[in-house]
């Protein structure tokens, strides 16, 4: 009789993994999440490693360093400062980055007895750190502290090189003196991650098999020199230090005091630092078992779920920092090819800003800004950065607000730091205004750094020829948006607001201020200013042809508002018949305008005016 | 072998002295026309004997540079490099060495190999030493937000320099805190005030070195003490109290207006905490309030307003914002007593056209030091603002024609003798504000201003905040940064308003003047 409670032998792995095949699977493992990590940060991330460094300067001076040093830490902020440059060429950038991520991962190998059957645990913290790094989202236009990009990176480093330097010691009192020397020497270079070092020795020795006696001076030593290091150097040598934050000099304190950072990564990351020497209390055994190698292979598939879950991602972020490369070069044509390939996505208003300048540079303004999609799309993240504090001091000189544009441009600097983008921009102000020493100034310190030296060279040439300066494109374009008569404002807080209420209410002006003040009429559907504005319009245009918008909107509002127009408007017939079509689909549907109804309206009509006028609601700019 | 070595060592250091040493080249054609270009501009200005070197750049691009300066006496000093940067102790005993002389300044260059002496630059050396220390405030020209800001204090006749207080010291790593308006009584420090607004905000007075945060406003003040006067003797602060706001250009490239609503003038007692009102005519906004250096007189700048518009204060003030114009006032003051009298005008700029701030009397009070512009009372933002002086004995009016420049003359203070002023400038680039020193002989007559020199040449083009508020002091701040922010982290003092000490002149006889 069979023994029906016999139960079925459990089907087990091979147990014939051999070390080469482990050793294989770490290998390739950790190469492929570095593979992952450059194409994500080089590829996926390139513009946003651009912006960064756009939003930060180095300078190789003697006072650009002392300005550091005046506190804890500075030189980690320092190369940090140095090595963000680097995302200038973000290929280079993020190649460099995830080497150091690679390096961090042989460390902490080195540094805690993973084991070859636990190497891919050794991930976690590059995995953190590089998540640190892809979570940044708007906020990196608010942040003081934009060196924190490297400043995890580096003081992880550092903290285990140093940490891997005491395990090297042997005698007792060498480590004991290797304690207070380190502490001594490196608080002032890498602040709190000499502390941490401390803290990571002392819980080595907790958990290796140290004399009780030895044990238990080594903790008190290392207490006291966490406790009074810091004080050491906050009675004795700074000046200037904060005594709350003197245990903390390292972190970002700027971005943590604003709320500015991710913070489960950051708070992971040093979790993970002081978890990572539990592995000394694990004995580990020599063989391959399918349970350490599922752990191990678990710890991988984890670093990169981690990553590729929480790496931010707002599509109109990756639309705006592409719009913001396109414009530091200029670059028109591809703001409008960026725009043309996301045409489906509902803008934030610095993108429709962005792409307005861009239709503006190339003439077409008024023939497409409303071919577009309006929107108002709020940040994914809950970060606060308003559209003016990113891109007010681009926006109001393409508008034409020079005074403001340097305003914002003093006002990022003064806030946040030096910015070589903001610089530029400042330069190019004084510049227009004939501020030639200013000017000068703004070229000296860009000529000082190694990529936008050649911008500034290519630049400062125009400062002392004012022909050549008249014929640069720039001018062309922006000059005639400065010809109007200066008054006060109150404020200039939101970039939108200022540039529109200006355009709306200006009367007179040369013909590119007149471009401008109908589109500022168009878009907040202010049917009066714009039929005075387009009755001059017709008048000064001649028989030239109007531009669509124009067109659309005069049809639409001369059919609502029954204004009778004094002389006869000359309609492209397909404009006038595509009215009629939108007319009679609109008045078919009638009150029922739902969203089904809506999005036929939008697949037909929606590169028109008339679909911006009834449909595009709600905007909210800041 | 040994001898070997011996020979090896004595080239060695053969080479290295030779290297070191540096000479004028003996052959070189001389370029007359014109004064080699350089960095900061020291061309025929005065000195005072205990400056610091006077480093600068040259600015000629040349393969190599050498620089000579020397005097009737004294050994002279020869520096290599487009940077000249003078030993400090060689610089000292040739000043001792050539007190009232003048120094002769030789640069030569080499191009394409060959050499090239431009035209000697000159400067005299003044036995008038300079007050040693100055302190001000660091800032960016900024419109509305700030960071890190510090009033710093520096030894001029060296180039050591630390801060007396910094607002990243207190409270939040980046914190809110402005601090502004460093005041001494008589140019010592033992009893010297700044204010601390927002975070942890109060007046920081201290008085024979112990330092004590007060709120200066009670009642129905305005604000809080704004613009300082200490008086020269007695524990007494003379304050406007001011509301103030600022509006923007939208295309002047003056870009920032800076308006008073409102003014008045308050006397603070530091022993009794005590707040009396000296002036607060509703029709006049009285502010920037300065001693005589008797302490009998009180000087201020006042401008006369009458509503005229049917709108707000506000928009009626920056609607006619030109039409802003103030005079310099003076009220007879009687340390004992504590009482003023009547308001005496000194200099009617409105009569002119003009708006004058900031009067400053000289250390033997025969002079009135003052800033004049178009309009207005926030002057470092007037390109029209110059320094202008009044001899108060003859009356006679001199618009420092030497000293100003095409752009914004503001702040300014006198040296302990009377001898030097410090002032500050936007004439570098029309937007960052330098320390300039100009030297006034004993007839009357200014020399050229020089900017405050810098161990680095290049300092200043690199540097991106401003010098706000040079304040000459003999002696350092003996407090430290440490004791500030404790002692602004500390107790409030509220100070109590007298009203038994009321402004003795009456309304209509204010409306008189005008």
């Amino acid at each position: 009789m069979k023994e029906k409670n016999k139960k079925a032998p459990k089907k087990k792995l091979p147990r014939n993994i051999s070390p080469s095949t482990l050793k294989m699977i770490n290998i390739g493992g950790s190469s492929l999440f570095y593979i992952f990590s450059f194409c994500l940060l080089a590829l996926y991330r390139g513009d946003f490693l651009f912006r960064l460094q756009e939003l930060s300067i180095f300078l190789p001076t003697g006072s650009f360093f002392a300005e550091y040093m005046t506190k804890p830490a500075g030189f980690l902020f320092y190369i940090s400062s140095f090595l963000l440059q680097l995302f200038y060429y973000p290929v280079l950038g993020a190649f460099i980055f995830t080497m150091l991520l690679a390096l961090v991962q042989c460390l902490v190998y080195k540094s805690f007895p993973l084991g070859r059957n636990f190497l891919l645990v050794s991930l976690f913290p590059s995995a953190l750190i590089l998540l640190c790094v892809t979570q940044l989202d708007h906020v990196i236009y608010a942040m003081p502290d934009q060196e924190v990009v490297y400043t995890y990176l580096l003081g992880i480093l550092f903290t285990l090189s140093l940490f891997l330097l005491y395990r090297s010691i042997k005698p007792f009192w060498a480590k004991r003196f290797y304690i207070i020397l380190m502490a001594c020497l490196f608080y002032p270079l890498i602040g709190f991650y000499a502390l941490i070092t401390v803290l990571l020795t002392a819980l080595y020795e907790i958990l290796s098999f140290r004399k009780k006696e030895e044990l238990y001076v080594l903790l008190v030593l290392c207490l006291v020199t966490i406790l009074f290091i810091p004080r050491f150097y906050y009675h004795f040598v700074y000046d200037v230090l904060n005594v709350k934050c003197i245990y903390f000099y390292g972190l970002p304190l700027r971005n943590f005091e604003e709320m500015l950072f991710p913070r489960i990564p950051v708070i992971a990351l040093f979790v993970s630092l002081f978890l990572l020497p539990a592995f000394y209390k694990i004995k580990q055994s020599n063989e391959i078992t399918p349970k350490t190698l599922t752990l191990n292979i678990l710890a991988w598939v984890s670093c990169l779920l981690i990553v590729i879950a929480f790496t931010y991602r707002d599509k109109n972020f990756d639309i705006q920092l592409k719009m913001e490369r396109a414009l530091s070069k200029n670059d028109f044509e591809e703001i409008l090819k960026i725009a043309d390939k996301t045409k489906d996505v509902a803008p934030n208003r610095a993108i429709l800003q962005y792409r307005n300048i861009a239709l503006y540079r190339k003439g077409q303004l008024l023939d497409k800004m409303f071919t577009y999609l309006h929107g108002s799309a709020e940040h994914k993240s809950d970060s606060l950065a308003s559209v003016t504090a990113m891109s007010a001091h681009s926006i109001f000189y393409h508008y034409g607000k020079l005074n403001f544009s340097y305003r914002w441009g003093m006002e990022f600097i003064t806030k946040r730091g030096l910015s070589a983008e903001h610089l530029k921009y400042m330069a190019k102000v004084a510049m227009f205004n004939g501020e030639t020493a200013l000017a000068e100034k703004y070229f000296d310190i860009l000529k000082q750094t190694l990529f936008h030296r050649k911008w500034a060279e290519e630049n400062s040439v125009f400062l002392y020829d004012k022909n050549l300066f008249e014929q640069q494109e720039d001018y062309k374009k922006i000059y005639p948006l400065t010809v109007y008569n200066g008054e006060f404002w109150e404020n200039s807080d939101n970039v939108e607001s200022t540039n529109l209420t200006f355009y709306r209410d200006l009367s007179g002006g040369t013909r590119e201020m007149f471009e401008h003040s109908i589109a500022a009429a168009l878009t907040m559907k202010e049917i009066k200013p714009f039929m005075n504005k387009f009755q001059t319009f017709i008048k000064i245009n001649g028989d030239k042809p109007i531009p669509v918008h124009l067109q659309e909107a005069a049809m639409l509002f001369i059919d609502l508002e029954r204004i009778e127009v004094a002389n006869p408007i000359k309609y492209d017939q397909h404009v006038v018949n595509r009215y009629k079509d939108f007319h009679r689909m609109v008045s078919v549907m009638g009150a029922n305008m739902n969203e089904e109804n809506t999005k036929k309206v939008q697949s037909k009509f929606g590169n028109t005016y008339w679909y911006y006028y009834f449909f595009s609601n709600g905007m909210k700019t800041n | 072998m040994k001898i070997k070595y011996l020979i090896v060592v004595l080239i060695a250091g053969l080479f290295v002295f030779t290297s070191c040493s540096v000479s004028v080249p003996s052959d070189y054609e001389t370029v007359d026309c014109c004064l080699a270009a350089i960095y900061p501009d020291y061309q025929g200005i005065v000195i005072p004997v205990n400056i610091a070197p006077l480093n600068f750049k040259i600015k000629d691009e040349a393969e190599n540079y050498i620089t000579r300066i020397k005097g009737d006496a004294g050994e002279e000093i020869i520096v290599k490099g487009q940077k000249v940067r003078f030993d400090i102790n060689k610089w000292r005993k040739l000043l001792d060495a050539n007190q009232d002389k003048k120094l002769n300044v030789e640069i030569f260059l080499q191009k394409d190999g060959k050499w090239y002496k431009h035209r000697d630059m000159e400067m005299t050396v003044s036995s008038d030493a300079i007050d040693e220390y100055i302190s001000y405030r660091l800032i960016r020209p900024s419109y509305v937000t700030y960071d890190e800001l510090s009033i710093r204090q520096r030894n001029i006749t060296n180039f050591e320099e630390r801060d007396i207080y910094n607002n990243t010291a207190i409270g939040r790593y980046q914190s809110e805190q402005c601090i502004n308006c460093h005041a001494y009584q008589n140019y010592k420090t033992d009893n010297m005030q700044f204010h601390a607004r927002q975070f942890n905000g109060g007046t920081l007075i201290v008085s024979d070195g112990v330092p004590e945060k007060v709120n200066i406003k009670t009642g129905n003040l305005i604000s809080g003490g704004v613009y300082p006067a200490w008086h020269p003797t007695e524990k007494l602060i003379a304050y406007s109290v001011n509301s103030t706001s600022q509006r923007f250009h939208s295309k002047d490239l003056q870009k920032v207006e800076v308006m008073d609503s409102e003014s008045d003038l308050i006397l603070f007692d530091v022993l009794k905490n005590e707040v009396t009102i000296i002036q607060n005519d509703p029709n006049a906004f009285e502010t920037f309030p300065a001693w005589a250096p008797d302490g009998k007189t009180l000087y201020y700048a006042s401008a006369y307003y009458e509503p005229k518009l049917n709108v707000s204060k506000l928009e009626e003030i920056y609607t006619n914002y030109k039409e802003l114009k103030y005079d310099i006032f003076r009220m007879s003051f009687d340390p004992a007593t504590k009482e003023f009298g009547e308001p005496e005008i000194v200099f009617q700029a409105s009569a002119l056209n003009k708006s004058a701030t900031f009067p400053r009397i000289s250390p033997d009070g025969n002079y009135l030091l003052f800033s004049l512009g178009d309009y207005g009372n926030f002057h470092i933002w007037h390109t029209s603002a110059d320094l202008a002086l009044i001899d108060l004995r003859t009356g006679e009016l001199d618009m420092m024609e030497n000293v100003n420049s095409d752009n914004v003359e503001s702040y300014h203070t006198w040296s302990s003798n009377g001898r030097w002023i410090i002032f500050s400038s936007r004439r570098d680039d029309g937007s960052y504000t330098r320390p300039y020193i100009a030297y006034f002989d004993r007839e009357g007559n200014w020399s050229k201003p020089f900017i405050l020199p810098q161990k680095d040449p290049d300092f200043y083009k690199a540097f991106f905040k401003s010098f706000n508020i040079p304040e000459f002091m003999v002696e350092p701040v003996k407090l430290s940064v440490k004791d500030f922010a404790k002692t602004l982290q500390g107790e409030t003092i509220q100070a109590t308003l007298n009203g038994d000490h009321a402004p003795s002149a009456a309304k209509s006889d204010k409306s008189n003047i005008y």
